[in-house]
């Protein structure tokens, strides 16, 4: 069987056929619609005016709708139907669920689920808030936990981290040292302690104020950095869409 | 609002019971349900009826029984301060003080346009009339659209016989001078960038480099790490993007998914977006249609699995890292994968796709710290490198990073150049039926036939012997061009003729050799050469370290002189060696493949298969794609770029002049 596969690659091979009719005119379909949305997008250059603004609007609210219905059917598909399925298949049931604390988190989502439902009465929103409360009081639990353990330290870390030979990794060295003094003086850029008293009293040490402007420096270079890549993201993303309306045309 | 608030006289609301709201609108038609009862209130909650008298604030308090007590308040102390001196004040503070000042007083121009403003602002009579109170003012009929306005934000009732929406489009300008500005811009960027579309002749900017230059470590380390992938592999692909970003990373996915497939290891597709599993969906159709076999085309759940939605975000995330058996077990459709893969650290590699700096954060904090020793490689569009990069060089689990399209380009060079293009089949061979089974004999080495038959009996156990097709299509020997020698080049002769003798060196390393554009390190590659590739030597620098080559697109090349060996030949011993050169390639890339058969083969090879070959077609694997459009891309990427650094520039320029102007007529009137 594999030698029948070597000799038909290698002896000789065929191009793609051409798709079917109907495949051509589905494709045809799709390339004419993502066409005209993509000119509706680009009316929004003319501004948010009568007529020409709704081409637009148009365009975004398709692409909301469509996302929240995906949003829908993939987190029933992926969420919530595997426990349906599980349950009606006999592998998630009373006892075969698996220990206590399977069943309780199962039916602890579903009721949070469930109160959420609530919100539209006025007299139990405090209900949905409640979950509100908890939902978000966890995440902002693992958030502070992920930022030390996946942020902090190891940002840190790489902040102070010098090369084992300082003579001759010159520039590591140089890169290490530039982003202490950024990260230090961008600190000092938020520093707003005055003196308290004297006749300087109210404002900042000539040396706190020096570094603020260093600081200033190293965070206005960066806002920058990250502008200009925005605009290169746009742009790439500009190109593939003339790429695609000019091979549609063509 | 002129009268100044005095919170000294403030008189705190009573505590009493609130009264219940009233009812408006649609829902005083709702039934309403039965009150349940409330939390019990905590001790000193302070009530609230509506939006009345807000109780005062703790520090006011204080402060008020501090001001009876005849101590400063905060008011006196505030009031007490003495304004700083001009001169200690800086630049950008002075003027802004000068341009409050400035708006303070009204300019003469003003005062002319409000020359009636006391008639204006004199207080109407106000008579009850069943149109309300609005309809008693006599107002202008500017000031009637503005209040309409008003009224359509605000949700008021709209008047009879008068849809709102249509009398808010017909007090919005049709056309704003505003704009223009906008719109000249926005058009000469779309201008440039389609430029490259439209003519060929438009293709400046230099392409990105063949291979990744030794300080990229990050991102020749994702193409080594997944090159070292096997059949026995899993890959997590954390796919975070979705439609917005999709022209800049669907190029990435799709080639970072089809060598990941093409070296027989086993996607696993998971994402805390759901739009991104939709999308996910979508790369993996758009790679099986750009192949034309059936054979080569990717099936859920043999050869990837989209896993299920991830939702919460970064608890979704959380979830992954600390319940990762129960997350591969249900796929995206609800289906289950039957995979068993008990936590994180099972996985080969992780590929994260991410469209935000959000999404790298995340995975760098949840993830990451439960990966117990599993390689993260990233893929990120522009806009997300600058924060990307610190993750990618702080921590040590972060192996490697591509950033854009360039490093598309690079990237698919470098996976083109390394998995090769298996030879062309010769025009005049037919189909042989499955029964014979014959094919075209092939002359090869004693060496390599050996490896052959040693490769081939361990694929194909069957005891007729098989022979390899031959290698018919070599390419085309060019003419090359004649030296423009650089000044510090040494003039070497160029091989105009077949007979004469030429300067050629052939490359010795066992590694790739990188092939530059100059004779330094900090040039960009231009290609990249394997042991064995011999070139014709144009010229070379000062101390001849660094050998001119020409290349067989045309151009010239430099090649450090400790990683080949020179040597004398004639022309037509050169282009014969050549051709001999690329005949043995293309056997080695024919043993090469079958040995890839023999690893992959067991489970599914991706190599092309046809129902009706046909002589003189392509050869197709899974890795090969449409490139066609790569450099219209990259070309209209660079005119964009100047684009906007022109718009930039002239938009820089022409507020300064008129900041300028402003500070001249202000001089002026001073």
């Amino acid at each position: 069987m594999y030698f029948m596969r070597l000799r038909r690659c290698v002896g000789a091979v065929a191009k793609r056929k051409a798709s079917n009719g109907s495949g051509l005119m589905a494709e045809n379909t799709i390339a004419l619609v993502s066409f005209v949305l993509t000119l509706m997008v680009f009316s929004y250059v003319l501004g948010d005016l009568p007529f020409i603004g709704i081409l637009y609007r148009v365009a975004v609210y398709i692409f909301v709708g469509m996302t929240a219905a995906f949003t829908l059917v993939v987190s029933y598909e992926g969420v919530v139907l595997p426990y349906l399925q599980d349950i009606q298949n006999g592998e998630t049931s009373w006892t075969t669920l698996g220990n206590s604390a399977d069943i309780a988190i199962f039916f602890t989502a579903l009721l949070f689920g469930l109160l959420l439902l609530l919100k539209p009465i006025r007299s139990l929103t405090w209900l949905t808030n409640s979950v509100y409360a908890v939902v978000i009081v966890v995440g902002a639990a693992v958030a502070v936990v992920g930022a030390l353990t996946g942020t902090l330290f190891p940002v840190l870390q790489a902040t102070v981290a010098l090369p084992e030979d300082l003579s001759t990794d010159l520039s590591a060295t140089m890169d290490t040292l530039i982003v202490f003094v950024g990260t230090m003086t961008a600190l000092f850029y938020f520093h707003y302690q005055v003196r308290a008293s004297g006749d300087r009293g109210g404002e900042q040490s000539p040396l706190s104020r020096g570094f603020r402007h260093i600081g200033k420096l190293f965070i206005v270079t960066a806002l920058g950095a990250i502008y200009a890549s925005a605009i290169l993201s746009s742009l790439t993303i500009l190109t593939e869409r003339f790429s695609f309306l000019f091979r549609f045309g063509a | 609002m002129s009268e100044e608030f005095n919170w000294l006289d403030y008189a705190e609301p009573a505590e009493s019971a609130p009264e219940p709201p009233q009812r408006s609108g649609r829902r005083r038609f709702l039934p309403r349900l039965p009150s349940l009862p409330r939390l019990p209130r905590l001790p000193g909650r302070p009530i609230m009826p509506g939006l009345p008298r807000l109780p005062m604030p703790a520090l006011l308090r204080r402060r008020r029984a501090e001001a009876t007590l005849e101590q400063p308040s905060a008011t006196d102390l505030l009031g007490g301060h003495d304004e700083r001196p001009l001169d200690e004040l800086d630049d950008r503070l002075l003027s802004l003080r000068e341009r409050s000042v400035a708006s303070a007083q009204p300019s003469a121009e003003s005062r002319q346009e409000l020359y009636d403003v006391d008639d204006v602002l004199v207080t109407p009579e106000i008579l009850e009339k069943p149109g309300g109170v609005i309809s008693a003012v006599a107002l202008s009929k500017a000031q009637q659209q503005q209040i309409e306005l008003l009224r359509d934000i605000v949700g008021g009732a709209p008047q009879a016989n008068e849809p709102s929406g249509r009398r808010l489009l017909r007090a919005a300008p049709l056309f704003s001078l505003s704009a223009v500005p906008r719109i000249i811009g926005t058009g000469i960027i779309l201008l440039m960038v389609s430029l490259p579309f439209v003519s060929p002749d438009f293709a400046e900017g230099e392409r990105p480099p063949s291979d990744f230059d030794e300080d990229r470590h990050g991102a020749i380390a994702v193409y080594n790490l997944l090159d070292n992938l096997s059949t026995a592999d899993f890959v997590l692909i954390g796919f975070e993007y979705g439609p917005t970003a999709a022209g800049e990373l669907d190029p990435l996915a799709d080639l970072l998914i089809r060598h990941i497939v093409a070296q027989g290891a086993k996607p696993l597709i998971v994402s805390s977006k759901p739009i991104a599993i939709v999308h996910a969906q979508n790369i993996i159709r758009e790679i099986n249609r750009s192949v034309a076999s059936a054979e080569l085309r990717l099936e859920r759940g043999s050869d990837y699995h989209i896993l299920r939605y991830l939702p919460g975000g970064s608890l979704g995330l959380r979830e992954l890292s600390e319940n990762f058996a129960d997350v591969v077990r249900v796929s995206a459709k609800g289906e289950l994968t039957g995979l068993v893969i008990k936590s994180l650290s099972e996985m080969s590699l992780i590929v994260l796709l991410a469209e935000y700096a959000e999404d790298m954060r995340n995975w760098a904090e949840q993830v990451m710290p439960e990966a117990d020793g599993t390689r993260l490689l990233a893929a990120t569009g522009y806009a997300a490198a600058p924060i990307a990069q610190v993750y990618a060089d702080a921590m040590d689990e972060i192996a490697g990073l591509l950033v854009g399209y360039r490093d598309v380009y690079t990237y698919g060079e470098k996976l083109a150049f390394n998995f090769g293009e298996l030879p062309q089949a010769q025009p005049e061979v037919a189909p042989a039926s499955p029964e014979t089974a014959t094919v075209p004999p092939v002359e090869t080495t004693g060496e390599q036939a050996a490896q052959l038959e040693r490769v081939l009996s361990t694929a194909f156990p069957s005891p007729t012997k098989t022979v390899l097709p031959t290698a018919t299509s070599l390419p085309t020997t060019t003419p090359l061009p004649t030296v423009t020698s650089p000044p510090t080049a040494t003039h070497l002769p160029t091989a105009t003729a077949t007979l004469e003798t030429i300067r050629i060196v052939e490359v010795i390393s066992p590694q790739q050799v990188r092939i530059r554009r100059g004779p330094t390190t900090a040039d960009d590659i231009l290609q990249l050469a394997r042991a064995g590739d011999s070139f014709e030597v144009t010229g070379a620098n000062g101390d001849e370290s660094w050998y001119r080559i020409a290349l067989s697109n045309g151009l010239d090349g430099w090649i450090a002189a400790f990683l080949v060996e020179e040597r004398m030949v004639t022309a037509a011993e050169f282009r014969s060696g050549q051709a001999s050169a690329s005949a043995n390639l293309a056997d080695e890339r024919v043993i090469l493949w079958l040995e890839s058969i023999v690893s992959l083969g067991k489970t599914r090879p991706r190599f092309y298969q046809s129902d009706s070959p046909a002589p003189g077609d392509e050869l197709e694997y899974i890795w090969m794609r449409d490139r066609s459009q790569e450099a219209p891309r990259l070309h209209a990427m660079t005119f964009g770029t100047l684009a906007a650094i022109l718009l930039i520039a002239v938009g820089n320029v022409f507020y300064a002049l008129a900041a300028l102007r402003r500070r001249g007529r202000e001089a002026q009137s001073e």
